[in-house]
């Protein structure tokens, strides 16, 4: 986050005005609408001045089949594929890294839907995707950047315990036993309390 | 004898309870489980304590004796402890909705949102961790004498870590006793309607015997029953709250303890003195909560509490949840311990003292807490003026979804309780709970009612839950 990058309201409405094509179902395999390999290599050229070795995003597109994950990979592309970042040169290898790494767990967490729809969520994902960027928003030091990320990220934990099916069961299987063993003998304890 | 374990003839039940009970210990149980006089014994129960658990018991004395340090107690807890949260941080939800994933160690401590009675009363499953061994996990409800009735989960080597830490506060009030087969270590004593009463020997104190006892008259065979079994079992030292204790000596119940351990409720400086001259012994102030095991003792030489274990990081914090300057008063707030089941992370005790930092003479190095101000005793009547203990009350109110109470006896005996159902504006079991009140207290007039704002307004959040009108001794 060593840089000023572009104004942060500036790009969660960029985010808010995603085109409704840009949800439509990825290809993976035979179905699906959108030629994924097609945007990214578009976006990814626009942020390179030199050529880009499409070997390196085309596999792991092409290899990756889960859907949100997908959509969200088009949510980043169209969000950065702008005149700010255009402009300038040196974010390519970034924010490919981005997508190749930085998404996966999100995608695992969040419907990519969300980071439209959601306000706190449009949020989370400009700061996530400006990290990647090594960027800030402009106008912010690196402390409040790091320290709304790490607020952002903790709501999108709290997401995903509330959410995580898996979770939900050991919770509940954790208050079926405390019922039960309210209700079975405890060891002696010596004192009052 | 077909129900026996053929080996050394001890009933395999009581093997599941006492893992490692021995004959000796075996035969002082039967003793005291089948002497004449003895009370009607209403549950039973042994330690628990099996070979790992006394070797984790004794590892925690090791620590006691010296890890006791004053640095325990600075602007960020020990590194241990840090280490021990970073370990446990993925695994309890509450940990995880607390801090960032860097974990501990680089987060700032006051920055952690702080936890409180109410979210193990609401959420516990929240604070267990996840990949915990839930066939190990005991649970013990508490009174609700603070305000919310709470299930609290704990191991057997949770509750017998209690047993270290007597005998340390024990020793500095110079009271050895002599743990061996054959002789009664403890009795706790309760003076309550009704209440889990069971006789046991305990591993960690090499096969004493201890019984949880309730002299309330109506439990015993004859009126002289209690007089006789304690004379039987001459226990070596008594533990219990104010009103058990001075209902012991009401009925001059006769018996020669080295140390009286009060907990609960505090004591009033009058009673401590009657009991500590009738008695002869020291009368030990003992802090603790059911969901933090004990805090502090009563220092023998100065009017405060010492911080007791080692293993726990005290902070005392404003209702911002910020430390309070040097010397001012905040609420007491636990980190750490030794529950399996109920790590604690700035868990805000409800009490509320001033932290020293300053040397004692008693020549205990850890902080003391002045002015500490927990619960007071009360007592409550019934219809006829006997006494009722507010863990009778307790036992009633915690049969309904209440999340909060504040119980007032008036003078005349007129009672009013106020409750906050754990469903909003629930009215439906009012007057089943009056019904159950009555039945405790008979004839005096009941007011139920419901208010759905106890423990959020600004200017009372402290909640009182019993308060009394009425003398606590006659």
């Amino acid at each position: 986050m060593k840089k000023q990058g572009p104004q942060l309201d500036y790009l969660i409405n960029r985010l808010a005005d995603c085109p409704p094509e840009f949800m439509l179902q990825p290809k993976a395999g035979k179905n699906g609408k959108i030629d994924m390999s097609a945007v990214v290599t578009d976006f990814i050229r626009d942020l390179s001045p030199s050529p880009f070795p499409l070997i390196t995003y085309s596999n792991f597109i092409k290899a990756n089949k889960d859907i949100n994950y997908l959509k969200l990979v088009l949510l980043c592309c169209w969000l950065l594929h702008d005149e700010w970042f255009t402009s300038k040169t040196g974010y390519a290898a970034d924010s490919l890294k981005l997508l190749q790494e930085g998404l996966p767990p999100m995608a695992k967490i969040v419907k990519a839907e969300k980071f439209i729809n959601d306000a706190e969520r449009r949020e989370e994902l400009v700061r996530y995707c400006l990290m990647y960027l090594n960027l800030r928003p402009q106008g912010e030091t690196k402390a409040h950047a790091e320290d709304r990320l790490k607020t952002m990220s903790s709501v999108a934990r709290n997401k995903f315990i509330k959410d995580s099916v898996q979770v939900q069961k050991r919770l509940q299987a954790i208050r079926k036993a405390m019922a039960k063993k309210a209700a079975a003998e405890a060891a002696s304890k010596a004192t009052r309390e | 004898m077909s129900n026996r374990d053929e080996l050394n003839g001890i009933d395999p039940k009581i093997l599941k309870r006492s893992p490692l009970i021995t004959k000796q210990g075996y035969e002082l149980y039967l003793k005291m489980r089948e002497h004449t006089d003895a009370p009607k014994w209403t549950y039973t129960a042994g330690d628990m304590v099996g070979k790992t658990e006394l070797k984790y018991i004794k590892i925690f004395k090791a620590g006691l004796k010296k890890k006791r340090r004053k640095e325990n107690i600075g602007d960020r807890p020990p590194l241990s402890l840090l280490k021990k949260f970073n370990l446990l941080h993925k695994r309890i939800i509450s940990f995880m909705q607390r801090v960032p994933e860097e974990g501990f160690l680089n987060f700032d401590w006051e920055k952690i949102h702080t936890m409180c009675r109410e979210d193990i009363a609401k959420y516990p499953e929240k604070l267990i961790p996840v990949d915990a061994d839930l066939e190990r996990m005991n649970i013990y409800q508490t009174a609700g004498t603070t305000g919310h009735a709470l299930m609290v989960p704990n191991a057997a080597e949770g509750t017998g870590c209690y047993l270290p830490m007597l005998d340390f506060v024990l020793a500095r009030y110079g009271v050895k006793p002599v743990y061996k087969p054959g002789r009664v270590a403890c009795f706790l004593i309760g003076a309550q309607k009704k209440t889990v009463t069971y006789p046991t020997v305990l591993s960690y104190w090499k096969q004493s015997g201890f019984a949880k006892i309730n002299i309330n008259p109506s439990e015993w065979p004859t009126s002289t029953s209690p007089h006789h079994f304690f004379t039987a079992f001459k226990p070596q030292f008594l533990t219990g709250d104010p009103i058990s204790f001075a209902e012991m000596l009401r009925m001059q119940i006769p018996v020669k303890p080295a140390a009286l351990v009060t907990t609960a409720v505090a004591m009033s400086a009058g009673l401590k003195r009657k009991l500590a001259t009738h008695y002869n012994c020291p009368v030990i102030d003992w802090y603790s909560l059911t969901e933090t095991g004990p805090i502090g003792y009563f220092c023998p030489k100065s009017d405060a509490y010492h911080i007791l274990p080692h293993d726990i990081y005290v902070e005392a914090l404003d209702s911002k949840g910020r430390k309070v300057a040097a010397g001012k008063r905040g609420e007491i707030t636990i980190s750490g311990g030794r529950n399996p089941f109920l790590p604690l992370l700035r868990y805000r005790t409800g009490d509320w003292g001033r932290l020293d930092f300053t040397a004692c003479t008693c020549g205990d190095i850890m902080p003391r807490i002045f002015e500490l101000e927990g619960r007071e005793p009360v007592i409550f009547r019934a219809f006829d003026g006997k006494p009722i203990n507010p863990i009778d009350v307790s036992r009633i109110i915690r049969a309904f979804p209440i999340v909060q109470h504040q119980f007032l006896q008036k003078k005349n005996g007129a009672c009013e309780i106020a409750v906050r159902p754990i469903i909003s504006d629930d009215s439906s079991f009012l007057a089943n709970l009056q019904a159950a009140l009555l039945g405790l207290f008979g004839a005096v007039k009941i007011s139920v009612k419901l208010d759905m704002k106890m423990g959020n307004r600004k200017k009372s959040k402290k909640i009182i839950p019993y308060k009394s009108q009425c003398l606590l001794y006659d």
